[in-house]
């Protein structure tokens, strides 16, 4: 097998309907070499990686490998040239076993009319013998952990014959103890393999990579090694101004218990306890910042609370009212405000106009409908004072919301949730995967109407985010809560022992 | 003592169709593509495998060649109306559901317009018929009702075999499995997900073609335009009712076939129960093992009738 | 990229559609030997020729426009009905039974009376599949299929014993029909000389219904939504399932309608064979006049048109009616994958840059 020598990406533009993800970009990396691929969320640099591994086509520019010039039309190529990519989502099939996931793309042991499981097996010792990655071959990945799961991901690449290896965030996951395990691990791999790694958490990038290269909108907008930049220089590269995200720092207010849980169990999809025996409670006039690994009982307990998911026991109480088991309707009349999880496909309904969606909750209550009829001039004129109060940037109201990016949908599904004046809101990770400017003003937001006496659950897997907005904040793990920290007490280290679930 | 075998001997042989048609359309399902359209391919299998013993065997007492020349005609164009369905489900990604109704009345109409031209008005012929397996359909019951079935009945039950090994013991099978699970994942591995899907409409589409020619062929010994009346619907119900595994659909096939058959048996004894309710009953059974039967709401490929695309992401 | 070029774009694309349509028949059409111009001619072209035929066309109309109104309201609030066909027989049936219950009652009585009867057995039959779907999550795909068999079969039994024409007891000939329906239940005709009856005026004044219902009050608003995104309208705090009820009722109410006027304008009498196929048709008429009632009227008239002329095209080409069904299955492959092109915005741009790249070539 030929070594990777170097590897460059050249003048590489890609072309999305209504934007360009890439524009213009060069990259290039050397044998051992890490290079951190740098940029807000947005920026262009999974669109780039998976142009790299031949998942998307450029639509101009060429790849390099030791300065040949090479066309990868499927991921097939890219193995075979020896690239091997974990992506942030990892591309594992739940319900089959770490070595039939791997068998998927290791050839050598397709016979014609037999899989060669043993062969995989053993290649998978093999491997994680040779690079200290314990994996189990017979677990299901269902049964793995986000942290094994990754462990998978890695062993799957090397498997495969990987010598240079892309990382898509691969810590965004991890708690900050399972970040430095991953750190020394990607250390000692940087003997034999080129790395390059997608992240915008500026102490990994500082502590892991050889060179920067930080993209914005598309464009390379520095390259350099990384020792001789300083970490404030970085950061104020990576978002191009200065953004001063808010900061809470006003003293609670001492209001009435605004929501309060005790007891709850909630079952999951899969039928197990995803909360367990969970109590919380929220003052009015409070921020309290739910933070923990995903998949910890975040979205079971959001949509419990929401009236989404009927827990098996315990009780909610919202402003003094049981809710257990009432209806969403109902909760959302008794003034629950909810941004959800996954805003394009539970906050919006995509298909439908913006104005469609901002009367979303209220299409069948004057001021939006008389009698049985929808009042068409009541709802336009109400879109546009909307559109102009929280800055909603569109071509019209009658467009469709699912065509808006996500920082103008977030706005969409903010600006129907505080105008119809909630008395508690449920918000579930905000800002993912927005820009620096929404983010702000989504923040700015929330602590105005914490402000307003209200109280606010925020659910989030960035701590960064949690730790400024919260006035407490409470680590979930396994569906319990681990503690509850005051904000003078938490620190991000303090937060990922508990994240992860070890008693203080 | 003598009816439970004739219903036996009847129930085995008429569970031909639906045992084929349905494992072809676990297949399909496995891979992630849910074909409605099964009744239009069988309908269109069954005229083709009679056409041929009829027009070029002249109708009259065929040799075998005609007969398999038909098999392989109902095969070989299901296999084309599988990928013919392809394109629209999965090149163009059109939502499967309506889609399988289009290729239903396709294949219906196809297979009506076709029968009327060449064919016209009720026509039998011979069939396949295949002498009892010596010695062995001598025992009595187990006899008549396991050995001396018509060849492709062991054919079908052979499927029930190699259809699972083709699943979970070859490349080919574990690729498709994950293009019906995680086709992102079989994708970011270099996995064709489309090419895969093609391939297990393709071996769908056969054996919904092999079925209706069965139907044809070796069952009715004739076609007509309600022959099909319903199999290629249920064929997908079992699918759900075998929980997408080829043993349990092999009981559901055989299930159905007893109910089918026992309405039959009530009709020539002549017991004055309306004929209708007994017609009813596998359609009702269908209902209500799809409303009562939990688990196969969470065992089912979660792709399932997804069509895939790369650049948009969820 | 400029309006005229989106507009130009989709016109290719429909008009592709449409070429690929038409080769998809023409491919069944050379396989049994036809003249494939003259076909397609005597299909579109004969029932135009006299009043006749075009009163048969519009006969046809009407049962098309109802159940697609149906299948467009269950389509919109995300549910497919296949089951028209068993809907419309559950309605022939209601409206029959209460023909043949109280048929002396003066006709401005009998007639709503009789519709009611219709809607609601059609109405209930749909119901049950928007049951099994809101509450069991079974597919309404095969559960309306399965619908559709059980109805039949109860239609045949009505038909033979209960509700079976005395006279054919006596004469003991054994068609399964009722007796000739009551004078007060038929619909009268806009057209002396042919059958076309007013019926026509119902279908359009359903239509009307319907679009006020589906695009200017709250429910529909809700249902739209549901059908739209199920998840979404769950978190928006509609009643999903409700609404996936509702819409099965209205769908099959209208299906069942469509029976009840059939009967009452043009057999005035319950017997096999009056669904002929309208439940099936009915689906491509809502999906070809884009699932708007503004559509669906002209679309009704083109399949009425489909289905006159496709039972001139035996006599006329030696092409069998089966050709017809043929033709609707292409139709609804081509329009579900032609949507999924024009909605295509990433292709659309590749076509918009190659075209620009050529202009300044």
């Amino acid at each position: 097998m030929e070594r990777i020598t170097s590897l460059r990406m050249e003048h590489i533009t890609k072309r999305f309907p209504g934007t360009l993800a890439s524009d213009d970009i060069s990259i290039s990396v050397g044998e051992g070499e890490v290079l951190a691929l740098v940029g807000e969320n947005g920026a262009g640099k999974t669109t780039l990686m998976n142009i790299l591994m031949g998942l998307y086509q450029a639509d101009e520019g060429t790849i390099f490998i030791n300065d040949r010039p090479v066309h990868f039309s499927s991921p097939n190529d890219a193995f075979a040239a020896g690239l091997g990519m974990v992506h942030q989502q990892y591309m594992l099939v739940p319900n089959m076993t770490v070595t039939e996931n791997i068998a998927l793309g290791y050839k050598q042991a397709w016979k014609p009319l037999k899989l060669h499981t043993a062969m995989v097996r053993r290649r998978i010792l093999e491997i994680s013998e040779k690079y200290g990655l314990a994996v189990d071959p017979d677990a299901y990945i269902w049964q793995l952990s986000v942290g094994e799961q990754q462990r998978v991901e890695l062993v799957k690449t090397l498997c495969l014959g990987a010598r240079f290896l892309v990382l898509d965030e691969p810590t965004s996951a991890l708690t900050p103890q399972e970040t430095d395990e991953l750190i020394l691990l990607l250390k000692r791999m940087t003997k034999e393999l080129s790395i390059i790694f997608i992240s915008h958490k500026l102490q990994e990038v500082e502590s892991l990579s050889d060179r920067i290269t930080i993209l914005r909108h598309g464009r390379v907008v520095f390259n350099g090694n990384t020792k001789d930049h300083p970490a404030g220089e970085i950061a104020a590269l990576m978002t191009g101004h200065e953004v001063v995200m808010p900061v809470n720092d006003s003293k609670p207010a001492e209001g009435a218990n605004a929501l309060e849980i005790e007891h709850l169990v909630v079952p999951s999809d899969r039928g197990f306890l995803a909360i367990n025996d969970l109590d919380l409670t929220i003052k009015a006039g409070e921020i309290v910042g739910l933070a923990g690994v995903s998949g910890n009982g975040q979205r079971e307990l959001a949509e419990a609370i929401n009236g989404l998911r009927t827990p098996s026991g315990g009780t909610i109480r919202l402003l003094g009212q049981d809710i257990t088991g009432k209806s969403v309707r109902e909760i959302i009349s008794m003034g629950c405000g909810y941004i959800p999880e996954e805003r394009n496909i539970e906050g919006i309904v995509p298909s439908f106009s913006i104005q469609e969606n901002l009367i979303l909750k209220d299409a069948d209550k004057p001021p939006f409908s008389r009698g049985i009829f929808l009042d068409r001039k009541k709802i336009a004129s109400y879109a546009e004072e909307m559109r102009d109060t929280f800055d909603i940037r569109c071509p019209g109201v009658n467009v469709a919301a699912g065509s808006l990016s996500g920082g103008n949908i977030q706005k969409v599904i903010l600006a129907r949730e505080l105008n119809r004046k909630p008395k508690f809101l449920v918000a579930v990770y905000p800002i993912r995967g927005l820009d620096l400017g929404a983010a702000q003003f989504i923040h700015e937001q929330l602590l105005a109407f914490r402000a307003k006496g209200y109280g606010v659950l925020l659910i989030s897997e960035e701590l960064d985010e949690i730790l400024q907005l919260s006035d407490r904040i409470a680590v979930i793990f396994k569906g319990n809560i681990q503690a509850v920290l005051g904000k003078g007490e938490a620190t991000k280290e303090r937060l990922g022992v508990l994240m992860a679930g070890v008693q203080s | 003592m003598n009816y439970l075998v004739t219903i036996l001997t009847l129930a085995i042989a008429s569970s031909v169709s639906l045992l084929l048609a349905s494992l072809g359309e676990m297949i399909n399902q496995r891979s992630g593509v849910f074909n409605l359209g099964c009744e239009g391919i069988m309908a269109v299998g069954a005229f083709l495998g009679m056409l041929v013993p009829y027009l070029v065997g002249k109708g009259g007492p065929t040799s075998g060649i005609y007969n398999v020349l038909g098999l392989l005609l109902a095969t070989g164009i299901g296999a084309l109306l599988g990928l013919f369905f392809a394109i629209f489900v999965v090149t163009f990604r059109a939502p499967q559901g309506i889609a399988g109704i289009g290729l239903e009345m396709f294949g219906l109409g196809v297979a009506g317009t076709l029968f009327r031209h060449f064919i016209g008005g009720t026509q039998s012929v011979p069939g396949i018929t295949t002498p009892p397996i010596p010695l062995l359909s001598k025992i009595p019951v187990l006899g008549p009702v396991l050995f001396s079935q018509n060849i492709l009945v062991y054919v079908a039950y052979l499927c029930v075999p190699l259809s699972w090994y083709l699943l979970f013991k070859t490349p080919w099978g574990l690729k498709a499995r994950a293009c019906g699970t995680t086709p992102r994942a079989a994708d970011s591995i270099g996995i064709n997900v489309n090419r895969m899907r093609y391939q297990a409409l393709a071996i769908g589409g056969a054996m919904a073609g092999l079925a209706g020619a069965y139907l044809s062929l070796c069952q009715a010994k004739m076609f007509s335009d309600s022959l099909i009346s319903g199999r290629g619907f249920i064929a997908v119900a079992l699918v759900y009712f075998g929980h997408w595994k080829p043993v349990k659909i092999m009981w559901g096939a055989l299930l159905f076939s007893l109910a089918q058959t026992f309405q039959n048996v009530i009709q020539s004894l002549g017991i004055n129960f309306p004929y209708e309710f007994a017609v009813m009953l596998p359609y009702v059974l269908v209902i209500l093992v799809l409303a009562f039967d939990r688990e196969s709401q969470r065992l089912g490929p979660t792709a399932l009738g997804a069509p895939f695309n790369r650049e948009i992401r969820t | 990229m400029n309006k005229r070029f989106i507009l130009i774009y989709k016109s290719c694309i429909v008009l592709l559609a449409v070429i690929a349509a038409m080769a998809l028949g023409s491919v069944i059409l050379i396989a049994i030997g036809a003249n494939v111009p003259k076909t397609y001619a005597v299909i579109v072209f004969e029932p135009l020729k006299n009043i006749g035929l075009l009163a048969e066309v519009g006969i046809r109309m009407i049962p098309l426009t109802i159940i697609a109104l149906g299948i467009a309201v269950a389509y919109r609030s995300g549910i497919i009905n296949i089951g028209a066909e068993g809907q419309m027989m559950m309605g022939i049936l209601g409206a029959a039974a209460v023909a043949l219950a109280m048929p002396e009652t003066p006709k401005p009585i009998l007639i709503p009376t009789a519709m009611l009867a219709g809607f609601v057995c059609g109405g209930l039959w749909g119901a049950l599949a928007g049951y099994l779907k809101a509450k069991l999550q079974v597919s309404e795909l095969l559960s309306t299929v399965m619908l559709n068999y059980i109805a039949e079969q109860f239609y045949t039994f009505c038909l033979r014993k209960p509700m079976l024409d005395p006279a054919e007891i006596t004469m003991g000939s054994g068609t399964p029909q009722t007796m000739r329906l009551t004078k007060n239940i038929w619909l009268s005709r806009i057209i002396t000389g042919t059958r076309l009856h007013t019926g026509l005026f119902i279908a359009i004044i359903l239509a009307v219904l319907v679009y006020f219902l589906l695009w200017r009050t709250s429910f529909g608003f809700k249902m739209r939504a549901a059908g739209a995104s199920a998840r979404a309208a769950r978190y928006g705090g509609i009643a999903v399932g409700t609404c996936l009820v509702a819409a099965m009722v209205i769908s099959g109410g209208l299906a069942g309608l469509a029976g009840a006027i059939e009967v009452m304008g043009v057999h005035h009498r319950a017997i096999g064979g009056i669904t002929s196929g309208y439940g099936f048709s009915g689906i491509v008429v809502a999906l070809f006049g884009g699932l708007h009632p503004a559509g669906i009227i002209p679309a009704a008239f083109f399949f009425g048109l489909l289905l006159v002329g496709g039972n001139m095209t035996q006599n006329a080409v030696g092409v069998p009616a089966n050709m017809v069904s043929v033709l609707q299955g292409v139709i609804i492959l081509v329009i579900v994958a032609t949507q999924m092109v024009l909605s295509n915005k990433y292709l659309m741009e590749r076509v918009w840059r190659h075209f620009q790249k050529e202009q300044a070539a």
